[in-house]
């Protein structure tokens, strides 16, 4: 199956008044078609950005995207204007926030939102719309479709809400979804739940799944392939069970040495030694070689590029040079 | 609905009651003999005499209170100024305040929600430096002066408009425009605020991932959340419109309540003085309910709680 999407050398920056953050700088993946693509990395490192890139929503000002490509579907996300990038939005990508609570309009019902998205691309009459709504209420296993769809926010749990969310976003059945962070903000007893919903849905539609995480647990169970993040940049992606049986990168070794054991449910990322690099002035060379065990001398002249080493599993480390 | 707009009639009773006690005592918690002080200083002992007995202010304090409200609606508390019922006075006046107060709140909303909208939208350009600046002049701008200015303008010079006094339409435009330009200022600089407040939230960037358009992303559902905060300030301002309108009805000849309080405490009419308190605070309450109403219906959190 060829990528449904294909980032090359995404780089995204913050034009603030306390200097140019770059959130992203070179950023390259690729998701394949019903793929789930697992997204990795402690937070600040630049995950919502690339989620938000890839939607055209940075915020702008003070964001731009300054370089790279994002090719979707075949075509450059990036040389689209504004009207067919909202053609694209909600229909063939389709989004998941992470709090629920939060990204739900509170003065409207639920239904009407989920049926807006099916009007703003279908211009299917509100009520017709809002019978679909209910219908995919049912499917994200929503008691009572017909009562809930004209629930407010407020009225709704946070596992609901974030059903709802789902809802809206499959109601076009896109061709990709992102979902960042889609249970952070949810109850543990809730996550396994979503998360299985999410896996359901996907494989029903056939649809590809940036999941955005910075949780390992949650990412072994749900990706096919994963990319891990730092600092604004992918240092290393492979197929799941490469990556997790045998990292490669200094940083994934770390963060996976941080992992709690499994009887512990919490699995975030935790110490690894030093600080995350500020993104107004990052370290020269490699952005990691400050915090890196195995730091030379050339980590801090050359960012190293991110290249395969092994089959279908790319680093970008100094020390595969070799 | 119906439930809450009851229970928010029922609050107003206290409020009423409260308002009222403290215009009746007002007469009484002035230094020296009430008697005395309504009669004025010519006055001889018997008329000082005889205003007690036709004011019951030889009676005990409550029955003086209930004497007073039973006055003002049947009409038994007089004006001493103009010798006829207090309420009878007020009414027409509240009328005329009310008039101009709804007239300067048109103004006020239409041009303080436009300029904050268009501010928030497009904030730190050129449009927005301007408005802001205007909204700022606009809240600080005295209203003697003001007036006057305007008066020049279309009154004096270009006779356009009428300078004062009350009639048709023609009549309002300018004190309109003029007790309405704080209330505009305070309006653009709370819509756009909050409408850059909700501009920021995730449910803007969720609903402009639905692939909405920016307009009905803005019209729909940021300008719906930033109404909230926006309508507890245009209650404030039509508050103070009915309260203080003073100036503007002074400087327009305008035949307003306000400038009836001020004349009546002048001329120690104290009936006046004390019914016009009491009514307008009803009136003040009854603005009060219907921004409440206008609260619950924009936000269901309020009207289901
Ligand atoms: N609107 C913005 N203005 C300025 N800087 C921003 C903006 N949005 C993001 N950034 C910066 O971009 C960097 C990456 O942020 P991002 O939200 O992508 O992190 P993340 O990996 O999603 O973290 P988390 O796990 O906490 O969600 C941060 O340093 C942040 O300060
Ligand atoms: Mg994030």
């Amino acid at each position: 199956m060829g990528s449904l999407l294909e980032v090359k050398d995404l780089a995204t920056y913050f034009y603030t008044d306390e200097g140019i953050i770059k959130a992203l700088d070179g950023v390259s993946f690729s998701i394949d078609e019903g793929e789930i693509l697992g997204l990795v990395g402690e937070t600040g490192c630049g995950k919502s950005v690339t989620a938000t890139s890839i939607m055209g929503l940075i915020p702008s000002p003070p964001g731009r995207i300054v370089r790279g490509s994002i090719l979707f579907n075949g075509r450059e996300l990036l040389s689209l204007s504004e009207r067919q990038m909202r053609s694209i939005r909600g229909r063939e990508i389709a989004m998941i926030f992470q709090d629920p609570a939060s990204s739900l309009n509170p003065v409207f019902r639920v239904g009407f939102q989920v049926a807006e998205a099916i009007w703003a691309h279908l211009k299917t009459p509100i009520r017709e719309a809002l019978l679909k709504a209910a219908e995919l209420f049912g499917r994200v296993n929503i008691p009572d479709p017909l009562v809930a769809i004209s629930r407010y926010p407020h009225q709704l749990s946070g596992g609901m809400k974030q059903r709802v969310m789902i809802a809206m976003a499959l109601s076009l059945n896109p061709k990709l979804l992102i979902a960042d962070e889609p249970t952070t903000a949810l109850d543990v007893s809730i996550q396994a739940q979503i998360l299985s919903l999410i896996k359901r849905l996907q494989r029903d539609y056939g649809s590809s799944v940036l999941l955005i995480s910075h949780d390992l647990g949650v990412i072994s169970t749900m990706a096919h392939r994963v990319a891990v993040m730092y600092s604004g940049l992918i240092v290393e992606e492979g197929r799941a069970e490469d990556l997790f049986q045998k990292p490669l990168h200094p940083y994934t070794q770390g963060l996976l040495a941080a992992i709690p054991r499994v009887d512990e449910d919490k699995s975030e990322l935790a110490v690894i030694e030093g600080t995350i690099p500020d993104l107004t002035n990052p370290p020269a060379g490699c952005r990691f070689h400050p915090r890196c065990p195995w730091v030379m001398k050339i980590c801090e002249a050359e960012r190293p590029p991110l290249k395969a080493v092994e089959p279908k599993h790319k680093v970008a480390c100094h020390a595969y040079a070799g | 609905m119906v439930k809450f707009i009851v229970r928010r009639l029922m609050l107003l009773i206290p409020v009423l009651i409260g308002v009222s006690v403290i215009a009746f005592l007002m007469l009484h918690l002035a230094p020296g003999d009430p008697a005395e002080l309504l009669a004025g200083l010519e006055a001889s002992a018997e008329d000082i005499a005889a205003l007690r007995t036709r004011f019951g202010l030889d009676k005990p304090l409550f029955v003086q209170y209930f004497m007073f409200l039973k006055g003002l609606f049947d009409g038994s508390l007089i004006s001493l100024k103009y010798e006829m019922p207090a309420a009878s006075v007020i009414f027409p006046r509240i009328l005329n305040t009310l008039k101009l107060a709804c007239a300067s709140i048109v103004v006020a909303v239409a041009v303080g929600m436009i300029a904050g909208i268009v501010s928030a939208v497009r904030r730190h350009s050129l449009v927005d430096y301007v408005s802001t600046t205007l909204a700022l002049l606009g809240v600080s701008m005295p209203v003697f002066w003001w007036g006057l200015i305007l008066i020049m303008i279309f009154s004096v010079y270009l006779r356009w408009l009428p300078s004062g006094g009350m009639g048709g339409l023609r009549y309002l435009v300018l004190p309109a425009i003029v007790l309405g330009t704080a209330s505009a200022g305070a309006i653009a600089r709370m819509t756009r605020s909050s409408m850059m407040e909700v501009l920021k939230q995730d449910y803007i960037t969720a609903a402009k991932a639905k692939g909405l358009p920016e307009r009905l992303v803005i019209y729909r559902h940021a300008l719906r959340n930033a109404l909230i905060p926006t309508v507890t300030v245009v209650g404030l301002e039509f508050g103070y419109m009915l309260a203080g309108a003073v100036l503007t009805e002074t400087v327009f000849s305008w035949p307003g309540v306000g400038r009836l309080i001020v004349d009546s405490i002048l001329a120690r009419d104290y009936p006046v003085v004390q019914a016009s308190l009491v009514l307008v605070a009803g009136v003040f309450v009854l603005v009060n309910l219907g921004v409440d109403v206008l609260y619950a219906f924009l936000d269901p959190r309020i009207r289901y709680d």
